[in-house]
């Protein structure tokens, strides 16, 4: 930067050009009118001295010499710049001769003659003191450099100044930066001082509360040390007195345990059972109705038919034209309850698999009591079926479209009612979620997939959803979220699931945003 | 106002009658104007804080506006006492008669005084003889030192008989001292004192003028002889006191007494100025 100002010889070549030029005319000034002053003054002191000589010659010329010194002494007594005066004849008497006792350096000297006899002439020697004059130059003199040294500065500062802005100009983008950053770091500071001060005092008061606190608590603890030492004595007593209550109380407390064990227990049952209940119910009520609806019925009519007509049996059958229809009826009744007897051999199947699952959950509560379930292969995908037909009922009620999306996973070895019990649950729920949402597209989406590590069954659908709060309640015993639900299934889901070394995950985006249940079977075991 | 109109009423009384107004409890001191008033009431006051203890009356100065008045003030007895110089005393007797003297000055032990003569040191007049036809410097006309004495030497020396010499009244002794030192006349007459001052410059005296009775202080013609007696012994006494040698010496520095006065002691000056008035005429 420095380089910069140094760089602006061309405006100080100018400047002092022009202060050259100052300095010069001003000595110029200064000469005249030193040459000036001084002209003045001989011009002045001339003048005097003929006035001065004038008046002496008329005193002189009345021979009154006296009056003449007199005048000449007063003259001079009252003029400060004279050196000396002296009034002289020709023939060398001095009339008087007044010297001043002022030094001076510098005299102008006149000398005047006067006539005013016959017998020669006087002449008026007057030397006087410039001193002043030149004091006065000189102090002009000082003036005037001190008057050149000041418009010198004055010219250097507007030289200086012209190029300092220029350079400013270019400084003030740096320094605006700079300045900004010192700011912000100084802002920083302040704030963390702030912040430390304030965290100090912060400390100090909490400090101060706590000392407070510690007093007050140590003083309440001397108080209860107090207090405990009386009671001491009669601890002891009480104890063994509480000793006998807390017996008859813990046996209390155990037999109320065991009775919310069971009573736990005899929930969860019931819960697995009444669902499995819901599907023997509808195996039966659709065993019930293809009963009722059979075909059956009508070969009582042909049966009847032909025992009216049993003596004349051949007759009837080939010539009555009711006759002729039997053979064709008993053949399309026989096709037809080969069909009815193969559904309800399928239904009766689907009737016993329930019950055996009844079977099962309460076999499977005995263990709980201290009998143990027993693992087989379960193929997933079958056991997914079971659930699904399981919930059947209410999917074909209320057109709920199921879109399976199953992958090639291994053969599990695990508690197979366990399972089932956990898949019917949740599709269960993910059932009842999309009826109760009144959605058009009632859907399930059930995936299977996973590898030898683990595999993921996945429950889907499009139905009501979950708040967001509600999330982390989800599996807690007691939450419901259904009118008729029991707060029991995902409890007891979540609680089978870990026994199977399993764990069940939820994820809603939302209410009406649909739900997802994952099972996660880990088959490192 | 009244106070005016009873000092106007006791003016013209005294203007009427010639008496002193304050003829009761004060006593007018007249002094001629040798110089200028307010000089001459400072050199005189001391002696008026004299006289005025050594008689109890109050004295007051009165300076007059010239010679003339002077001498008239004194002859009609306008005035208590009067300090007069010897011209003017004659004078005086001449016109209004004797006074009663009181004292007379003695300066440096001397009762009289010579008036000098003086030329250039280098001037070729020697004598008096040699001044006839120069050119010569008075003072005042009515000086006893300046002109009376040395004009009256030089006419009876012949210097005006024949050849006569011109003459100019200067009005100052150091006028004339300067103008014979300057060259403008070639000889003049001067006091002592003032001969003293320029001889140094370049002046000699040609000749001393004969010796002339000092000044001398009168009284008026009917003031009371006691009172005279009084004046005339404070005077005297002068010389015996510190009060008296200070009043003494205010007048004028040389005066180392007033002594005793006597009208004869100007017989001579009075001869000079009779002679002069002859020459004249």
């Amino acid at each position: 930067m420095r380089l910069l100002y140094i760089k602006a010889y061309k405006d100080w070549i100018v400047l002092v050009i022009v202060l050259l030029l100052i300095f010069f005319s001003g000595w110029i000034v200064f000469v005249k009118q030193t040459q000036k002053e001084l002209e003045y003054n001989y011009n002045q002191s001339k003048n005097e001295a003929k006035l001065v000589s004038t008046l002496i010659q008329e005193r002189l010329q009345k021979h009154d010499y006296q009056l003449a010194v007199n005048f000449i002494n007063d003259w001079a007594t009252n003029s400060p710049d004279i050196v000396e005066i002296t009034l002289y004849k020709d023939n060398g008497f001095e009339f008087v001769s007044y010297k001043s006792p002022l030094q001076a350096d510098n005299v102008i000297v006149e000398e005047v003659d006067i006539s005013y006899s016959y017998e020669g002439m006087a002449r008026l020697k007057i030397i006087k003191s410039i001193d002043e004059v030149y004091a006065d130059q000189k102090l002009t003199l000082y003036q005037l450099l001190c008057g050149y040294f000041f418009i010198a500065l004055v010219f250097c500062f507007l030289v200086y100044t012209n190029r300092r802005t220029k350079i400013q100009k270019k400084e003030l983008v740096y320094e605006n930066k700079r300045r900004k950053e010192s700011e912000e770091s100084y802002i920083r500071e302040k704030e963390k001082a702030e912040a430390s001060a304030i965290s100090a005092k912060k400390h100090a008061a909490e400090k101060d509360k706590i000392n407070i606190e510690l007093e007050s608590e140590v003083n309440e603890r001397l108080k209860a040390e107090n207090d405990l030492k009386n009671l001491n004595d009669t601890l002891e007593e009480k104890v063994l007195d509480r000793t006998a209550e807390l017996k008859k109380l813990n046996a209390k407390i155990g037999d109320i345990a065991r009775s919310s064990g069971m009573a736990e227990v005899a929930t969860g049952v019931l819960h697995n059972v009444g669902n499995v209940l819901n599907s023997v119910n509808v195996s039966v009520g659709v065993i019930r109705e293809k009963i009722n609806k059979t075909k059956a019925c009508n070969l009582s009519r042909v049966v009847s038919l032909l025992e009216d007509n049993k003596e004349n049996l051949a007759e009837f059958i080939v010539e009555d034209e009711r006759g002729k229809q039997i053979p064709e009826f008993l053949c399309a009744l026989g096709d037809q309850l080969d069909i009815e007897r193969e559904n309800l051999i399928n239904e009766l199947g689907s009737l016993t698999n329930n019950l055996e699952h009844i079977n099962n959950i309460i076999h499977m509560q005995q263990s709980y009591a201290g009998n143990y379930g027993v693992s087989e292969h379960v193929s997933l995908p079958e056991l997914v079926e079971d659930a699904i037909k399981i919930n059947m009922d209410g999917i074909d009620d209320h057109n709920v479209e199921v879109i399976r999306a199953f992958s090639e996973v291994p053969v599990v070895s695990l508690d197979k009612h366990k399972l089932l019990q956990v898949i019917i649950n949740l599709v269960s729920n993910a059932k009842h979620a999309v009826i109760e949402s009144g959605v058009s597209n009632k859907k399930l989406f059930i995936n299977i997939r996973g590898g030898d590590k683990s595999v993921i069954i996945e429950v889907k659908d499009n139905g009501v959803g979950i708040k967001e709060e509600d999330m982390p309640q989800l599996f807690v015993y007691g939450f419901k979220k259904r009118l008729h639900g029991h707060g029991f299934g995902l409890h007891n889901s979540a609680l089978v699931a870990k026994e199977l070394n399993a764990e069940i995950k939820a994820y809603s985006e939302g209410l009406g945003k649909g739900a997802t249940f994952t099972l996660e079977l880990d088959l490192n075991d | 106002m009244l106070r005016i109109y009873a000092l106007l009423f006791l003016l013209s009384l005294s203007m009427t009658s010639g008496k002193p107004v304050y003829a009761k409890d004060s006593l007018l001191l007249a002094v001629h104007p040798y110089l200028a008033v307010k000089e001459i009431e400072k050199k005189f006051t001391p002696l008026v804080e004299y006289l005025a203890q050594k008689t109890g009356k109050k004295i007051i100065i009165r300076v007059g506006s010239n010679y003339q008045e002077h001498i008239r003030f004194i002859g009609t007895d306008k005035v208590d006492i009067a300090y007069m110089g010897p011209a003017s005393y004659v004078s005086m007797t001449k016109e209004y008669g004797k006074k009663p003297v009181l004292a007379r000055l003695e300066v440096n032990g001397q009762a009289f005084f010579q008036g000098n003569i003086i030329v250039r040191k280098n001037s070729n007049i020697k004598t008096i003889q040699d001044l006839k036809g120069k050119r010569i410097a008075y003072g005042d006309p009515n000086s006893t030192m300046s002109y009376i004495v040395p004009h009256h030497m030089l006419h009876k020396a012949g210097v005006y008989a024949k050849h006569p010499s011109t003459h100019d009244f200067l009005y100052s002794h150091n006028n004339v001292a300067m103008a014979v030192l300057s060259g403008d006349f070639d000889a003049g007459a001067v006091k002592p004192a003032v001969f003293k001052k320029f001889e140094s410059k370049g002046l000699r005296t040609l000749v001393l003028t004969p010796k002339i009775s000092e000044h001398l202080f009168v009284a008026r013609t009917d003031l009371p002889e006691n009172e005279i007696t009084v004046i005339r012994n404070a005077f005297l006494d002068m010389r015996n006191s510190d009060e008296g040698l200070a009043a003494m010496r205010a007048i004028k520095k040389n005066i180392t007494g007033l002594v005793k006065v006597s009208d004869h002691h100007y017989d001579n000056l009075r001869v000079i100025i009779n002679e002069t008035d002859n020459f004249n005429k």
